[in-house]
């Protein structure tokens, strides 16, 4: 495991029943002001394909006024309207995911400055335990995205924890062996 | 007064400061962030970095009070049996060798009523200034800040404070989805590293402020001496 600044989640084993994937941010406005938001994308979709094999959800956020989703979600998967750049701004995203039973987020989607690192902020206060995917939040801009990455690993992990989606799988893969 | 040369755009947006519609806000500004002792020097980190804004606050916040602008400040400290800690925060700050609610030289750590959680004297409270308490990072969740400045009748919000990047950025982030028109005094505020303060700016300016804008002290207090 390569997650930082801690091996995530914090209380050891992954549990895919209280494990959510929350895609933020992809949208025509995330896709026309970030690096490689095809990359990204590409990500998301793998890894979204694993967490549902494994039971956890699927959740998209669409931010009003950003634009078409440049993310197609399966049947089974939740989508939820914000009001900014937070998924947690002015929509149901909090309810939804308590009623869905999951703690644990893996974050990832267009604009890690913006909609990324803002729910993250979010959600922390809000308890729950995240992981932000690095290679799956497409950055406005490398230089800024690195000290946004290295904001969220502070004084412990004070947004949790940083990896990539290669981490996420790997824990799946070891839970589904267990 | 006058709009605020402020970066990417003079500020507000909608024209000079109106010191009935805004309001100073004060992030945080604890022995526990930036006096010795606290949470931040036990992590290990450097307080200059964090105390570096305090100078010009004070400047700022008089400026404020005489201007009749409303100043608001808040504190981040837990209740003392925990209750109002998530698990996970406490299990991170224990694994730095900081724990919240650890004993430590200015009392428990990041818990009300304690040495360490009350604001320091360079920019404390005076008599009717709304403190407002969290338990988190962004001021607006789980407190009362947003309906006190809607009561107020306050849509414009300055703020100051530590850490840039942490409780400075998720608070002048949900005040932005709320739909507050922001602005971050750049010398006013402080990060546990410097590179990250810089990325913490840059990103509140990127997309043609997608947050708000930045500007030195001076900008806005020569806005203010403004006929």
């Amino acid at each position: 495991m390569a997650t930082r600044p801690y091996p995530w989640p914090y209380d050891g084993t992954l549990e895919p029943r209280r494990l959510a994937l929350v895609v933020v941010g992809a949208q025509e406005w995330g896709a026309a002001h970030t690096v490689d938001p095809a990359g990204a994308l590409e990500a998301l979709e793998r890894t979204a394909k694993v967490v549902r094999d494994a039971g956890g959800s699927v959740v998209v956020v669409l931010r009003a006024g950003a634009g078409d989703p440049r993310f197609d979600p399966d049947a089974g998967d939740v989508v939820v309207d914000c009001a900014g750049m937070s998924g947690f701004a002015g929509g149901p995203l909090d309810v939804r995911l308590r009623a869905l039973g999951r703690t644990h987020l893996a974050i990832g989607g267009l604009g890690l400055e913006t909609a990324v690192y803002s729910t993250v902020g979010g959600a922390s206060d809000r308890g729950y335990e995240c992981l932000t995917l690095a290679d799956a939040a497409a950055p406005h801009d490398g230089a800024v995205a690195t000290g946004a990455l290295s904001s969220i690993t502070m004084s412990g992990g004070i947004f949790g924890a940083v990896g990539t989606s290669a981490d996420l799988l790997d824990l799946l893969s070891k839970e589904r062996s267990t | 007064m006058k709009q605020v040369e402020a970066d990417p755009y003079t500020w507000p947006y909608d024209g000079p400061v109106d010191p009935a519609k805004t309001a100073l806000v004060c992030i945080d500004w604890q022995v526990d962030f930036c006096g010795p002792g606290g949470y931040v020097d036990t992590m290990g980190y450097d307080l200059k970095l964090t105390r570096a804004g305090l100078e010009p606050t004070a400047v700022v916040l008089a400026a404020a009070r005489a201007a009749g602008m409303l100043v608001v400040h808040t504190r981040e400290g837990h209740l003392p049996d925990l209750s109002d800690c998530p698990p996970n925060k406490l299990w991170r700050s224990k694994r730095i060798g900081a724990g919240i609610g650890d004993a430590g030289p200015c009392g428990r750590i990041l818990v009300k009523g304690e040495p360490g959680w009350e604001i320091v004297p360079e920019v404390a409270p005076i008599e009717g200034e709304p403190i407002v308490d969290k338990p988190g990072k962004g001021a607006f969740y789980a407190t009362n800040l947003d309906l006190l400045l809607r009561v107020a009748g306050v849509t414009h919000l300055i703020f100051t404070g530590i850490t840039t990047d942490v409780c400075v950025h998720t608070t002048m982030r949900e005040a932005n989805d709320k739909g507050y028109e922001c602005l971050l005094l750049e010398d006013c505020t402080g990060a546990t590293d410097y590179g990250n303060y810089l990325a913490a700016l840059q990103m509140v300016k990127m997309q043609g402020g997608v947050f708000g804008a930045v500007a030195p002290s001076s900008a806005l207090l020569a806005a203010m001496e403004a006929a």
